[in-house]
């Protein structure tokens, strides 16, 4: 794509916010817009997408979504599936509550931000998953271990398009992990990244966590250094240079060495290219975070750490987007692993896992600490980011929110160990690539099942419903990807088509085959954006 | 309502993959063992039923070996292999001290923070083996650590050249003399120097050349020496074990000196060869039998062998997944139940540095295997962990004391294998701990819905009743019952800080005591398949653990799996492993245990098919 030096001017004076959340919304120019389709470029070419995965799930219905009520309208699909208005409520509290876990400050959970949400419920992914990192984007890890048939997940594959970035001037990283150094990031690219051929890495991309690290690789040296008197070749050619040396070179290496190596080259030269990527010049950069959000630490069992520990880090990824220095970030978010809970009970270790997610398909005290865990990272966190984007004015009448996408998904459905009715949050219509304010439930009434062998309740309200893979398209597609970057051959949506066993819902109510669930028909409409979500 | 949740169950139990109330284990000994695909289960330790080896009439008799070696394999390559974080981390400050020894401390301190950056190694799990990787396993080329060590090496080279004595002292007076006429020699005699201790390969000519070269015109400045620094520490070289062999027509071609060098100091020492190694290279003593083993002899006696143990005891036991142990101490509950052994902040490191004191001392003391995992002394150095034993602070030099129990029987009953961080002992995580950590038989995943929430003793019950009741019946009992909790019970003589107790005591919410009940320690552990003894002591179960020499295979198992960084294939790797297990099992010195490894001729060379 050719450079548009006028948009380019546009990114740069009207992207802003200033440090500690002061709005600096320059006034729209319109004169710096030439054509109405040099707009729509602009637009497609801003958009950014977060994820944040959330441990375990285990939400109960009860506890995630609005009631029934709220479901009004019906279409029929390959099953009937159901929408409603997406609205909060006031508990009188000074609160907007949609439901108990999607609860806020009315300052922050305000009409105009619900009405760019939706919420969705009855994405499955059919096969008996219990732990994972990478499944919400795609890498269906069962148990944490690798997948028979992996995919990359959705965030690189955005990472390497030429469709979703056009152009990376001002990028300085393509995708951003967040996560705890030394466990899964749940972000898994190809070896060599963007070329699918390579295939699926096995390990999951290098998470960080630290604020100013953030900061560093993303904000840093936003004004460009000016020319000196006698510039030498940059460090980087160099490294290049002395990598093609050795892998063309007559020195004997193995075919497997020289994969390695193409891999390696392939990693310096987007090291390069960063190297030389400048941020906008009217990105308004905010102080480097000092102390570091790491200094928070110890901060198991104490909400308030938690919340500031990601706060800090939600600014810089906010300036960072808002400035093009990168338009994907995923957040994994482990209690046991970076010790936090949102909550006064420590996570300690496995504890939480063992005596708190797994109570909670029953067990009133188990379930209310989920809420509350949930209910402090949607209304602190996610909600913290989600605000930050919909402050920043786009100079076109709207906020970088709407050319975003920013979504929460969980490791579990409302049932810990099951991947049934994956609840997905999101805000930001990716430049109006989707249509919001919908609580969208496409469970299939006709299909019960039951789930955690602790015979909890909550195990009774699990139904089958849509495939997860189709939500995947839809992010796909929404963010500007075309299907030829992610085709697959069983289907036409994103992902592996996985599976249960046949038999699995044999003992279901009607004896339905896995294949009477997850239909054929079903599975042929992978490829659309999910029903009720087109504009 | 209850009927969709047991027909799950139901439906669940027969996809079970592995455990069916038989440990999967051990096949006997074969000739050549069946092929297994990079990426299959281990043979000999999944997959199928084990078929009952042990035989009450020699109760003492080991088992039969797991592995056999077919001289007709060819052992899977490691390719490029990439430094660990600790070697890269190892490699840039001995580039430092290299060049500037008297200022390495201060200026690694003005870099590491960059270094910090650099992307923890992730522990994959082995196929089938679910904790049995290591973190030497996470070969992944990543952008984020082109883009940390590209951070790092600018800033050292900065800091190497942020002066002009630190310019002299790293390339001599040369480098700030008045002369231009010796400023690319200067800067040759660096590269050639330096740089090819860095990279760990001798230099050529054209090498040398190649890298003075990009100082430019201006041989000896400092910013044209600080791109030939970064340059060199960003080079393939540095940054993986690059190596060509000597022989470019041979499937397998021998390793040169220096190649062999690297090999041995990352393997062994984490760390690019010292001075006695790399002139052994140099001077080609190493690529005779002699001069090679009198390098590996004193590699394998040196303290700098510790951070290998370290990481790979730490690693095999996962001695990592110990809670803090201090997280509840304002918990009533667990108030009450620690008393006056209230955990400091401490404990979880001085539990951890006890089982590494103990795997340390066997190393460096002529110790085995069998002298490991029966260790009876204590490493505590911290007067708490120490109060725990009942013995005084050991202080690091004298001889370590002995436990003041008896029934204090060794690995098995180190705080660090008993303590939970809770008030509640967990003896489905220590039978499994011994059972797939100590033994490497594996039980399979629990069923993806398992309700594995942690059995809590109550008033009326201790744990192992609420363990037993809740993992008894249905598809559960078929693994706990016999396989995975008897060896969790035989321990549970130990409280969750690890202290003996002759009760357990039990505790309601606010810290005051509800009973007092009596602790029950018999249980089958079927250490090996067909074993049916019960015992009730950590000493029976160390003992029956020790005789069966499944502990040594075991040991030799994953030492194979941290020194070459790859799972094993039996069929293919079995040469190298029977060695290690046979090295093992006959209770040789540990030193020479890991010295198997080093010794076998696919260490030596390099396969380039």
């Amino acid at each position: 794509m050719r450079d548009h030096p006028h948009l380019r001017v546009v990114d740069r004076r009207l992207f802003l916010r200033g440090a500690g959340g002061a709005l600096l919304a320059l006034p729209l120019l319109p004169s710096l817009f030439r054509s109405r389709r040099a707009l729509a470029q602009a637009a497609a070419a801003s958009k950014g997408f977060v994820h944040f995965r959330t441990p375990h799930g285990a939400i109960s219905t009860a506890n995630m979504w609005p009631g029934d009520a709220a479901l009004t309208d019906k279409l029929t699909y390959t099953h009937e599936v159901r929408r409603g208005a997406l609205a909060a409520t006031s508990d009188g509290a000074g609160n907007s509550v949609i439901s108990p876990v999607l609860t806020a400050s009315a300052s922050a959970l305000t009409p105009g931000l619900v009405a760019k949400m939706n919420i969705l419920r009855g994405l499955d992914i059919p096969i008996a998953m219990a732990h994972n990192f990478g499944a919400p984007l795609g890498y269906y890890d069962v148990d944490h271990q690798r997948p028979a048939d992996p995919r990359a997940t959705v965030d690189q594959v955005l990472a390497y398009s030429p469709a979703f970035y056009p152009s990376l001037g001002a990028v300085k990283k393509r995708s951003v992990a967040i996560g705890a150094p030394g466990a899964s990031s749940g972000s898994y690219g190809y070896l060599t990244p963007g070329v699918r051929a390579s295939g699926v890495s096995s390990s999951a991309n290098a998470a960080t966590e630290s604020a100013q690290g953030l900061f560093d690789s993303l904000l840093a040296g936003a004004a460009p250094a000016g020319p000196t008197a006698e510039p030498r070749t940059p460090v980087v050619d160099r490294v290049l240079d002395s990598y093609k040396r050795l892998r063309n070179g007559t020195k004997r290496l193995s075919t497997a060495d020289k994969l390695r190596l193409d891999e390696h080259i392939a990693a310096v030269a987007e090291l390069q290219r960063s190297l030389e990527a400048n941020l906008a010049s009217g990105c308004m950069v905010p102080p480097r975070p000092s102390p570091d959000n790491l200094s928070l630490r110890p901060m198991d069992g104490v909400p308030e750490k938690n919340v500031q520990f990601f706060q800090m880090m939600n600014q810089i990824v906010a300036v960072a987007m808002s400035c093009g220095a990168t338009r994907v970030v995923t957040f994994s978010i482990d209690e046991n692993n970076q010790a936090l809970t949102f909550t006064p009970r420590p996570a300690q270790g496995e504890d939480w896992h063992n005596n708190v997610a797994h109570t909670a398909a029953k067990a009133a005290a188990g379930q209310d600490l989920i809420r509350q865990f949930n209910q402090v990272f949607f209304s602190r966190v996610y909600l913290d980011l989600v605000g930050r984007l919909d402050a920043m004015s786009d100079g076109m009448g709207g906020t970088a929110l709407d050319h975003s996408l920013v979504a929460w998904g969980q490791e579990c459905g409302q049932v810990t160990h099951w991947a049934f009715s994956m609840p997905v949050v999101m805000a930001g219509s990716a430049g109006g690539a989707l249509k919001t304010g919908s609580y969208c439930d496409y469970r299939n009434l006709a299909y019960r099942w039951g789930g955690d062998s602790g015979t909890g309740n909550e195990s009774d309200l699990i139904w089958t419903g849509l495939v997860y893979n189709q939500w995947l398209t839809t992010i796909m597609l929404a963010l500007g990807v075309p299907q030829a970057e992610w085709a697959e051959t069983t289907h036409p949506g994103y992902g592996a088509r996985v599976a249960l066993p046949p038999d699995f819902f044999a003992y279901s109510p009607g004896t339905p085959k896995t294949s009477d669930v997850y239909t054929d028909a079903m599975w042929q409409k992978t490829g659309e954006i999910l029903p009720f979500l087109s504009p | 309502m209850a009927r969709t949740p047991w027909a799950a169950l139901i439906a669940l139990a027969a996809l079970l993959p592995a455990c069916r109330g038989l440990i999967t284990g051990p096949p006997r000994a074969s000739p050549a063992p069946a092929a297994a695909g990079p990426g299959t289960v281990p043979a000999g330790t999944a997959g199928s039923p084990a078929a009952a080896t042990f035989d009450p009439k020699d109760p003492d008799a080991p088992a039969p070996p797991l592995f056999a070696c077919d001289a007709s394999a060819a052992p899977p390559e490691l390719p490029l292999p990439r430094l660990s974080r600790v070697q890269l981390g190892n490699t840039l400050r001995f580039a430092i001290r290299l060049a500037v020894p008297a200022e390495a401390d201060a200026i690694w301190a003005a870099v590491s923070p960059r270094f910090d950056r650099y992307p923890v190694d992730v522990r994959a799990p082995a196929p089938g083996d679910l904790k049995g990787g290591y973190s030497r396993f996470d070969q992944s080329i990543q952008q984020s650590q082109i883009a940390a060590v590209y951070d790092t090496a600018g800033a050292i080279a900065q800091q190497l050249t942020s002066t002009p004595a630190r310019l002299a002292a790293m390339m001599g007076a040369c480098a700030t003399d008045a002369s231009a006429a010796n400023d690319r020699a200067c800067l040759e005699a660096f590269v050639s120097r330096w740089a090819s201790r860095v990279t760990r390969q001798a230099l050529s000519a054209d090498d040398v050349a190649y890298y003075a070269d990009i100082a430019g015109a201006t041989p000896v400045a400092a910013d044209a020496v600080a791109d030939v620094v970064a340059t060199v520490l960003n080079s393939a070289e540095t940054l993986y074990r690059v190596e060509h062999g000597t022989d470019d027509g041979a499937p397998s071609s021998p390793l040169a000196a220096f190649e062999l060098a690297a090999r041995l100091s990352y393997n062994l020492w984490q760390e690019p060869p010292d001075d006695a190694l790399w002139a052994a290279a140099q001077d080609g003593s190493l690529l005779s039998d002699a001069g090679y083993e009198a390098q590996l002899a004193r590699l394998l006696a040196s303290p700098k062998l510790r951070q290998s143990i370290d990481e790979w005891v730490t690693e095999w036991l996962r001695l990592d997944e110990l809670p803090p142990l201090d997280t509840l101490n304002a918990d009533p509950a667990f108030r009450a139940f620690a008393g006056a052994d209230l955990p400091p902040a401490s404990a979880r490191d001085a539990m951890i540095a006890d089982v590494l004191g103990s795997a340390w001392a066997a190393v460096a003391s002529g110790g085995t295997p069998s002298s490991f995992l029966g260790d009876r002394h204590s490493y505590a150095t911290d007067p708490y962990l120490a109060g725990l034993y009942g013995v005084a602070p050991w202080d690091g030099a004298a001889a370590p004391p002995t436990f003041a129990s008896a029934r204090r029987a060794g690995l098995l009953t180190r705080a660090a294998f008993l303590a939970t961080g809770t008030g509640g002992t967990r003896p489905i995580h220590k039978g499994y701990l011994v059972r797939n950590a100590v033994l490497c038989q594996q039980v399979g995943s629990p069923p993806a819905d398992a309700n594995t929430k942690t059995p809590v003793a109550s008033g009326q019950e201790t744990t192992r009743q609420a363990v037993t009741e809740r993992t008894s019946g249905g598809v559960c009992g078929a693994c706990h019952t016999t396989i995975i909790n008897p060896p969790g019970f035989i321990t549970e003589s130990f409280d969750a800080l690890g202290r003996e107790r002759a009760q357990e005591d039990l505790y309601d919410a606010e810290g005051n005591l509800l009973a007092s009940l009596p602790i029950d320690t018999s249980a089958a552990p079927a250490v090996e398949p067909g074993d049916a003894r019960v015992m009730s002591t950590a000493a029976e179960l160390t003992h029956a653990i020790d005789t069966s020499g499944l502990f040594h295979s075991c040991l030799g198992r994953h030492y194979f799996r941290f020194a070459e960084s790859r799972v094993e294939d039996p069929a293919l790797d079995g040469c190298l492993l029977s060695k290690l297990e046979a090295a093992a099992r006959s209770n040789a010195a540990l030193s020479e245990v890991l010295g198997v490894v080093a010794r076998d001729a696919t260490f030596k060379a390099k396969r380039f098919e």
